[in-house]
């Protein structure tokens, strides 16, 4: 009886065999290739690529190489992708997802709200019918994406968005400034204690600013580790896709 | 006496942040401000519309029906009034609804249309305002979802105890959602082929 029971309650719960949603990848780098179609230099030279423009304009563009998106559409799977991933400053929305579905044979450029002035959805049609498609038809697919990144960036160039924040200083010597005034503070009131007369001139004060917003809104600067994150972008669906 | 006074106000104190009050207005300003943006994105979708029908009917002006078909499906949507009232009334919600659905419909069939006119689909204004089309249907479906999303909160919170007794003394009822009927046809975008 027991067993019978305990058999149903393990049956209930067994998870049933319906298609369920791709998983989002973490975003662990700028370019993230599920399918092995770019080589480790293709790879880190299109990171590099990207790295750069964010340093220099703030900016945020990924790539995804997915085998498919399957059950849902690209666009679908695009717009989840680019909520979870957030890519682009909060607040200035200047995030791409360049999603490509390589068994699909499907790709997009998703656009963050902030740059659907420079990369309308038209133009995004045009990188993609232009740039990406004839070398994809190829097989050629880093050199589709590199002029796809490219071209991007060279449409954002010209948008006024606001400067990237000052890069973050390396952590020790933060550390080391907030222990030094901590022992200060602690010191004085180690001494006043005996000698009330000291409390005025034992507290130094420090006139050098802190530096300011180390991690400002647009996350980690990968220059400093190395890492990669969004910055907390919002897009709204803007971009276009294309299929060859 | 005044203790047991003191006791039950103390009660009733400790109870109030869980009635949901609170979250009551933050979750309809969230419905308000994402309905808006489901109205902005369909606006853009209408204003689309004459420059297509213009352009389409430069290479396939015997298509008279299709292109009187699109023509007024967009009046109707026009003549729908637009305001916050829609969403405490199913009715108007559901006409406002049909309209989009039924100029969706005309869409899907203006552009496959244009399938059978070579030149009109090589023409490059129909191209870009294909693609405009096409990015203006995605992002109604992205507002839409984020509607729907907010709505289910609200939803949820109108329906669940204890939150439900908040909805009632207030009079906040369940918000309509998009339903299902014609969803086909609304929810497929027009059909493109290259």
């Amino acid at each position: 009886m027991l067993r019978s029971v305990l058999l149903l309650f393990v049956l209930f719960h067994l998870p049933l065999g319906v298609a369920a949603e791709q998983a989002v990848p973490a975003l662990t780098g700028r370019v993230i290739d599920q399918t092995k179609t770019l080589s480790s230099n293709q790879r880190e030279h299109i990171e590099g690529l990207s790295r750069s423009f964010e340093e220099h304009s703030g900016s945020q563009i990924a790539v995804l190489l997915v085998a498919s998106t399957q059950p849902e559409t690209i666009e679908q799977y695009a717009i989840r992708v680019a909520e979870q991933w957030k890519l682009g400053r909060k607040g200035i929305d200047d995030g791409v997802l360049i999603l490509i579905a390589k068994q699909d044979r499907a790709a997009r450029i998703e656009v963050g709200y902030g740059l659907e002035g420079r990369i309308p959805d038209v133009t995004a049609k045009r990188i993609i019918e232009d740039q990406m498609i004839p070398s994809f038809k190829a097989g050629n697919f880093y050199q589709g994406i590199l002029n796809t990144v490219q071209t991007l960036i060279a449409s954002i160039t010209n948008e006024a968005l606001p400067p990237p924040k000052r890069k973050a200083p390396s952590t020790p010597l933060n550390w080391s400034f907030i222990l030094l005034v901590l022992f200060i503070i602690f010191w004085s009131f180690l001494s006043s204690y005996g000698n009330r007369r000291y409390l005025g001139r034992s507290y130094r004060r420090f006139g050098s600013p802190w530096y300011s917003g180390g991690f400002g809104g647009g996350g980690f600067r990968s220059g400093g580790f190395g890492g990669f994150s969004g910055g907390g972008g919002g897009f709204g669906g803007g971009g276009a896709s294309g299929r060859w | 006496m005044q203790r047991l006074k003191l006791a039950l106000i103390f009660f009733v104190a400790l109870l109030l942040p869980g009635c949901g009050y609170n979250q009551f207005q933050t979750l309809d300003e969230s419905i308000k401000a994402a309905w808006s943006e489901v109205l902005n994105q369909y606006q853009r979708r209408a204003d689309l519309v004459p420059n297509l029908v213009n352009t389409v009917k430069g290479y396939a002006a015997h298509e008279k029906d299709v292109l009187q078909n699109v023509t007024d499906a967009r009046a109707k949507v026009g003549s729908v009034s637009v305001n916050p009232e829609l969403l405490n009334n199913e009715a108007a919600f559901r006409e406002f609804q049909q309209a989009q659905s039924a100029l969706s419909g005309a869409l899907s069939r203006l552009i496959a249309v244009a399938e059978n006119y070579p030149q009109l689909k090589a023409d490059a204004v129909f191209r870009d305002l294909q693609a405009q089309l096409e990015g203006t249907e995605n992002r109604i479906t992205v507002a839409r979802g984020r509607y729907i999303k907010t709505v289910e909160s609200f939803n949820v919170l109108a329906r669940s105890f204890p939150t439900n007794l908040t909805a009632k003394l207030f009079g906040y009822k369940v918000k309509p959602n998009f339903s299902v009927e014609n969803e086909a046809a609304l929810s497929r975008p027009p059909t493109v082929q290259f």
